[in-house]
């Protein structure tokens, strides 16, 4: 019979731990949420870089103390998972009404990435842009696997309640198609090659992009502090 | 190659795949803000339609698979060595494995034409996995197992 701790077993059950403890390990060290390029700040106001920002979709108060510059692609998983808990709570919670101005930037970083920035981009016109935002990451599994997504944009358009006819025309002709590459070129001048890649009062946050983190650093700004 | 021998090859094998598998599918479930990717287009083949199949994450469907062989490689050396019902299952799930691995390649040269490192390394140790499981030996005539 053939046993594993028969001859050989032993150099077999070494090789099987050091295959567990160098893949463990390599799973740790792989790199994570807080893991971001090696960026120089941003200037909030005034400037070039600053003019530039109106590519940008902004949420919140022209002078909220507490600026968030968020650069996404709707089909980076990480970007879907930073939206849909993160960000969405943060905007609900102080940029509506609080000290926080939210400048949402689409960086599709694939060619499938475009069509639904262009898609956000043609809510943008019709003032929808955060909703179609929040469902175009809700929904990623439903679109990504069409081959002509702008249809389900389409339908989406009709759950937001958009004058669908004129989204169809927008989406179709890519009539956003400049917005969206303005968008891009501004992260890619910033030094910006992955997503979400995200700044806090024009520093980029290298540590900590989470709710709690996020969170506190924007009651911190109001207050004062930062 | 005697059959012991072959086996723990198998579970080697299976052990690095699933770690591939797991990388990827954390990746997919967004606990990764990347893909460590030395060459090719990983992104492209991850966030593409294709990366699901039947509505589940491919990388999921792969860490189940290599989990299971790498529970049979173990179970064949232990506790079951020999029996008739491990050398179906090791071959159907063997052969199986390399059929859609062969489906996911083709989707990546042929449609999507993009190629994801960790896919072909994956498809590597699945064909690595078919050959050393020998799954035409359950085959009526074939030689017995542990022959060769």
């Amino acid at each position: 019979m053939a046993n594993a701790k028969g001859k050989g077993g032993k150099g077999f059950y070494i090789l099987v731990a050091a295959v567990v403890a160098v893949g463990g390990f390599l799973l740790m060290t792989a790199g994570g949420p807080d893991e971001v390029p090696d960026l120089a700040p941003v200037a909030l106001a005034g400037g070039a870089i600053a003019a530039d920002m109106s590519s940008g979709t902004a949420m919140g108060a022209e002078d909220a103390p507490a600026v968030i510059m968020e650069f996404s692609d709707f089909l980076c998983p990480h970007c879907r998972q930073f939206n849909g808990l993160s960000g969405k709570l943060l905007r609900q919670n102080y940029a509506d009404t609080g000290p926080l101005k939210w400048i949402s930037f689409d960086f599709p970083l694939w060619p499938e990435s475009w069509a639904p920035a262009i898609a956000a981009q043609c809510a943008k016109r019709q003032g929808k842009y955060w909703e179609m935002k929040d469902l175009l990451f809700a929904r990623v599994d439903g679109w990504s696997r069409e081959g002509n997504p702008n249809r389900k944009f389409i339908e989406y358009s009709k759950d937001l309640g958009l004058d669908a006819d004129a989204f169809k025309a927008c989406v179709d002709g890519q009539e956003t198609l400049a917005e969206v590459q303005a968008s891009k070129a501004y992260g890619e001048s910033l030094g910006i090659s992955s997503t979400p890649t995200v700044y806090f009062n024009g520093e980029p946050v290298t540590r900590g992009m989470d709710y709690g983190n996020l969170e506190e650093r924007i009651q911190a700004a109001a207050a004062g502090g930062e | 190659m005697s059959n012991e021998t072959r086996l723990r090859a198998i579970a080697l094998i299976a052990l690095v795949g699933l770690f591939v598998a797991v990388y990827l599918w954390l990746y997919q479930m967004g606990f990764y803000g990347a893909l460590l990717c030395g060459a090719g287009s990983c992104e492209v083949v991850q966030a593409s339609k294709y990366a699901r199949f039947l509505g589940q994450p491919v990388p999921l469907l792969g860490t189940l698979w290599y989990g299971g062989v790498l529970v049979l490689a173990f179970l064949a050396l232990g506790p079951a060595s020999g029996r008739r019902w491990l050398d179906v299952l090791l071959a159907l799930a063997t052969t199986g494995g390399l059929l859609f691995s062969i489906y996911l390649t083709a989707v990546e040269l042929l449609i999507l034409h993009a190629v994801c490192m960790w896919c072909v390394i994956s498809a590597v140790l699945t064909v690595a996995i078919f050959v050393l499981a020998r799954p035409w030996r359950i085959l009526p005539g074939a030689a017995p197992a542990g022959a060769g």
